[in-house]
């Protein structure tokens, strides 16, 4: 047994190139997410027409100028808000109704072509401009965003990020190392010796279950102190949910090695099968309210959806283990089933 | 003489691994030359020298007219290949694999139609030109491979290990279709581990740690080496 | 004296593919015996069987008195395989390569060292050099020492000397004639004629069949095509 583990580590560390990829790609993800891809917005132009120029407007516009998110280009008259917004001089304007000071009403016109700019400018002003001392006496409703006021996106794409990058490692790796001895034969002659089916399996997911935890190490790391991911509910939660799911892509891994006879079918088969509809039904992308009902059944059923949902409780909400039950419970069950039919699956004959 | 290939000191090295250590020797037109050599002696570095594959790194000759220094290309373009690797797309007819493989050597579509006729009633296979390639048997596939190879007429092929895997009875048949060729005037360069067909050849040539270690006819080499066939005489030379 | 192998009617098809019919031969204890055919004839899928790793459609097969269906977990202890192909790990050095082998059978290379001796000399001046970078011969004298790393009882061998030279060829069947002087059956299976000479018995077989077993004639190319012939 030990010397079965050690074997596989030194497959995996003779490997380098692979090596280096599986260690660099979390690194290189995180940051791309974290900084490059951000759906934050940041320097939104923002015009002002007031009919009256009163002491709360000023204090809204002062706010509007303190905060980084805005960038103000000054008053616009009513008939021209059109042409601003038209010529891009402006992203938004803010109506301010003659009798703000009293009731505290305002509109805000938007300019929907970029409709994700569009939301969030939206999204920023009202919280801006509910927290005056006119708004707050008057305003009807009062937005506020909890655990993620800043809507930084990183916090978004995370857990996104792990759920996806776990599975790749995880799943991907395994199954070819496992197809890669199917292919040069020396499967047949570890099927022949006496080393009972399970420890083959439980020797080949060792090193991987290690170096995707160095890999969910690093990502930790990365998200607490450069990213500023709270992590709010405790690494230990977040390692214990994660270990979980990782031994739950082991076993996705096997089963896939179970079906297929040659690498590239095992790629193909991870990549398709396994990170696309990560990327379509967890969240990562698209919010999984906006999917179709007959998709979201499917979206029930994918591992990382769950994983990335706990994901964004344990480290953003700030929950406890007792926050998750219900998604560590869909885990807990699936990696049972799979787990169970990968070993049973796992024949000890090549049919 | 008319020698179709004619090298002096064929040299490559790989850093500071010498693969093929100075080789001169010469084929003469329609002649069969038995390649030989034990694993890793440097046959198919050689053999892929001479098929224009790659250059070496010292050394001159020609092959087919051409310098394999510096004419790689057109090396290529008048020689025939075959190996026991590769040989015909499994997923494709016999007759669309003679189709692609003469098109690549720049044969006009007619010509392609009237030679893979005349080659396939050659080895009386006419029957089978719309049959995939997969679903044949081996020994069929290797005949047809050595067919498509000789399809542009070249004056000169090359055969690695044609032969492997396949019955007896396959082997004679493909080694009947060699001397037909030969007898042709068409040049054959093989290589191969079946002794017996070592028997075959009209001289051969047998390659141990990059160099060529005897170079005559089968029987000169029994009779110079005291053996009484060419696994004696093999055995003898490299161990 | 019990036989090594026993194979009574041993029938296997894969869809409409028969790559067995009917198949029956025996090996005795200690003999070498060979199975000769071109690539096709079902060499390949008959070693499966007998070495636990398909499950035949008819028929039955006993090897070192254990039935390679029922008894299988016990007889993959006492049996030797070298799959036809066969690489090693490519990326181990020879030294792990033999250490893994012995472990997953449980023994150390020093307990058998007797056996596999005269084979470890001539690859232990490589011992630290990846298997992947050894020529096709000593690759194969590897291997061999690895499927013999638990003394086994009978060895099975598909197609060792495919596509390795005539000394390495050579070298290789001295080995198997010393194994058999330790009393190890063996089953190896080849293309080349030349190699069913050096067989006590040999099994000529096409297209899933057995067309003859013999003690190999000189002539046995010829025999050989005979039987094609009339078959």
């Amino acid at each position: 047994m030990s010397s079965f583990i050690r074997k596989e580590m030194l497959h995996i560390l003779r490997d380098r190139r692979t090596l280096l990829v599986v260690l660099v790609i979390p690194l290189m993800l995180i940051m791309l997410f974290g900084f490059t891809v951000s759906t934050d917005v940041n320097n939104i132009k923002v015009m002002v027409c007031a009919p009256h120029r009163s002491y709360a407007v000023a204090e809204a516009v002062n706010r509007m100028t303190a905060s980084r998110y805005f960038e103000y280009k000054g008053f616009v008259d009513a008939g021209d808000i059109d042409q601003s917004l038209r010529t891009g001089k402006a992203a938004a304007v803010v109506v301010f109704a003659d009798d703000y000071d009293v009731s505290g009403k305002y509109q805000l016109l938007l300019d929907g072509a970029d409709v994700n700019t569009a939301r969030t400018s939206q999204a920023y002003l009202q919280s801006v401009l509910s927290t005056g001392n006119v708004a707050v006496k008057q305003s009807g409703i009062q937005t506020h965003m909890l655990f993620n006021p800043q809507m930084k996106s990183s916090f978004n794409f995370v857990p996104g990020i792990m759920g996806m990058i776990f599975l790749l490692i995880c799943a991907m790796m395994t199954s070819i190392s496992i197809v890669k001895e199917k292919e040069t034969g020396t499967m047949e002659v570890l099927l022949v010796s006496p080393v009972k089916p399970i420890y083959i399996i439980v020797s080949k997911m060792i090193p991987y279950l290690l170096l995707s935890f160095i890999d969910l190490v690093i990502i930790l790391v990365l998200a607490y102190f450069v990213l500023d991911v709270p992590l709010a509910g405790g690494v230990g939660n977040v390692v214990l949910v994660s270990v979980l799911y990782l031994v739950l892509a082991l076993a996705l891994g096997m089963m896939v090695s179970n079906v297929v006879e040659s690498q590239v079918a095992a790629l193909l088969i991870s990549a398709m099968v396994m990170i696309m509809p990560v990327i379509f039904f967890s969240g990562l992308l698209f919010p999984t309210e906006n999917i179709p009902w007959a998709l979201r059944w499917i979206s029930y059923v994918v591992p990382p959806r769950w994983y990335i949902d706990a994901m964004r409780k344990l480290m953003i909400e700030g929950v406890d283990l007792k926050g998750v039950l219900l998604e560590v419970g869909v885990l807990l069950a699936e990696t049972v089933v799979l787990m169970t039919a990968a070993v049973k699956k796992f024949n000890d004959r090549l049919e | 003489m008319d020698n179709i290939i004619e090298i002096r000191g064929l040299t490559k090295k790989f850093g500071n691994f010498t693969a093929v250590d100075g080789i001169s020797f010469s084929v003469e037109r329609g002649e069969i030359f038995g390649f030989l050599g034990a694993n890793g002696a440097g046959k198919t570095t050689a053999m892929r020298m001479l098929c224009g594959l790659s250059f070496p790194t010292a050394g001159s000759g020609k092959v087919a007219g051409y310098d394999v220094m510096t004419e790689g290309e057109q090396i290529k373009s008048h020689i025939g290949y075959m190996s026991q690797r590769f040989s015909l797309y499994e997923d494709l007819t016999v007759n669309e694999n003679m189709e692609l493989f003469g098109g690549i050597y720049g044969m006009k579509r007619g010509d392609i139609a009237d030679r893979s006729c005349q080659l396939l009633h050659e080895i009386s296979f006419s029957d089978h030109a719309d049959d995939l390639v997969g679903s044949l048997p081996l020994g069929w596939r290797q005949k047809l491979a050595f067919m498509v190879a000789t399809m542009h007429r070249p004056e000169i092929v090359f055969l690695d290990e044609p032969t492997g895997g396949v019955d007896p009875i396959t082997r004679r048949q493909f080694w009947d279709l060699i001397r037909a060729a030969a007898a042709r005037g068409t040049t054959i360069f093989v290589t191969t581990h079946y002794m017996d067909e070592a028997e075959y050849c009209s001289r051969i040539s047998i390659m141990v740690d990059g160099r060529i270690k005897a170079l005559d006819t089968p029987q000169a080499l029994m009779l110079q080496m005291d053996a009484k066939n060419m696994n004696e005489v093999f055995v003898k030379l490299c161990r | 004296m019990a036989d090594a192998i026993t194979v009574n009617h041993i029938s296997k098809r894969y869809g409409t593919v028969e790559a067995l019919c009917d198949v029956s031969f025996d090996v005795r204890e200690g003999e070498i015996f060979g199975l000769i055919g071109p690539d096709g004839a079902g060499k390949t899928t008959l070693f499966r069987i007998l070495t636990t790793l398909l499950l035949p459609d008819n028929g039955s097969a006993s090897v070192d008195s254990l039935d390679v269906v029922g008894d299988y977990r016990l007889l993959r202890t006492r049996i030797g395989y070298m799959p036809g192909r066969f690489s090693l790990y490519p990326d181990l050095s020879v030294e792990e390569n033999i250490n893994f082998f012995a472990n997953i059978f449980g023994v150390t290379l020093e307990q058998n060292f007797d056996l596999v001796a005269p084979i470890y000399r001539q690859i232990e001046p490589f011992r630290k050099r990846r298997a992947g970078a050894l020529s096709g011969g000593m690759k194969q004298k590897l291997a061999l020492c690895c499927a013999l790393i638990h003394k086994p009882h009978v060895l099975f061998l598909d197609e060792p000397t495919t596509g390795v030279d005539v000394v390495s060829r050579v070298e290789l069947w001295e080995m198997l004639a010393d194994l058999k002087e330790q009393e190890i059956s063996i089953l190896a299976s080849t293309a080349y004629m030349d190699e069913g000479l050096r067989c006590n018995r040999v099994a000529l077989m096409s297209e899933g069949r057995v067309l003859e077993v013999c003690s190999p004639p000189d002539n046995l190319e010829e025999y050989f095509i005979e039987k094609l012939g009339n078959g």
